[in-house]
């Protein structure tokens, strides 16, 4: 069986006619740790990581260009 | 279908596994599948179809978005995954065998193609895995979606979408105690996950760079 192949309590659920169903994950998702999602997330490691090494790369590029060029 | 058109992932676990460990280690699978999807031009033909079909005027954002998910409830057939192995199934490849007619998948499945097939539309699109027992451990994958102009139903926020339920209406779920939820990036630059197999959480650490450095390597 799959991660994700089993869906509610089947002993609660009784049978799949009655099935129950509200807003749950609605609500749940209106909670403001949500609503950022799918937003850059500035606080990450990663993300800083990307911009310094590419400040890096860039001025390092820079550097050698007017180095060999000039 | 051959197993040329669309390759089936396949992720085998050992007998034992943590199940938080397994879940961590198959979810990134499915928005990268996702993300594949959307930008299918054959996902995107589709899409834009199946809105005509269902006489969709243009701009109407939320009638886009419950004309695709209607037809994925409609059209998909849910089935479960076989014991202890974790099939994934591109966009491409689902929408082909519900036109012939032979499709099956389960709920990550449907995620995977109502995902590619809303954001190939342009929709902020991702999965949201739930704990829908209360033990903790989460067991079920939705859809989670947002329009970009505020509607009168459900104004700015995300809208979780229950696929393998057909009486399921967008926004609607069964009770849930906890999400996780993992968005799709619709400007991630990587090759496409497509032809390959991975082995369990050694195979899925060679999909990273880190890993395949260290010499964990993918089956192709």
């Amino acid at each position: 069986m799959g991660v994700f192949s089993e869906l509610g309590n089947m002993q609660r659920v009784k049978q799949m006619g009655a099935i129950p169903k509200g807003d749950h994950a609605y609500k749940i998702l209106q909670s403001p740790k949500y609503q950022e999602m799918g937003d850059v997330n500035w606080t990450t490691g990663e993300t800083w990581g990307v911009l310094i090494s590419g400040a890096v790369v860039g001025t390092a590029a820079v550097l050698l260009f007017n180095r060999y060029y000039k | 279908m051959g197993d040329d058109e669309g390759r089936v992932l396949r992720i085998k676990f050992k007998p034992g596994t943590n199940p938080q460990r397994r879940f961590e280690g198959v979810v990134r699978i499915l928005t990268d599948l996702i993300e594949d999807g959307l930008r299918d031009t054959y996902v995107r033909e589709k899409a834009v179809q199946i809105l005509n079909n269902a006489g969709v005027r243009g701009h109407d954002e939320l009638g886009e978005i419950k004309a695709i998910a209607r037809w994925v409830q409609t059209h998909a057939v849910y089935r479960k995954d076989p014991y202890a192995v974790e099939f994934f199934f591109t966009a491409r490849r689902q929408i082909r065998e519900i036109e012939a007619g032979t499709h099956s998948g389960d709920c990550d499945d449907f995620v995977i193609l109502g995902g590619a097939l809303l954001g190939s539309l342009g929709y902020p699109v991702g999965a949201l895995i739930v704990d829908s027992n209360n033990d903790g451990i989460f067991n079920h994958v939705m859809l989670v979606t947002k329009t970009f102009s505020p509607t009168r139903e459900f104004g700015n926020n995300w809208i979780p979408i229950e696929l393998i339920y057909p009486q399921f209406k967008i926004g609607e779920s069964v009770p849930i105690s906890r999400v996780y939820p993992l968005m799709a990036n619709l400007e991630a630059e990587r090759a496409p996950v497509i032809r390959r197999a991975i082995s369990g959480i050694k195979g899925l650490a060679g999909l990273h760079p880190l890993g395949q450095i260290a010499g964990l390597r993918r089956k192709w």
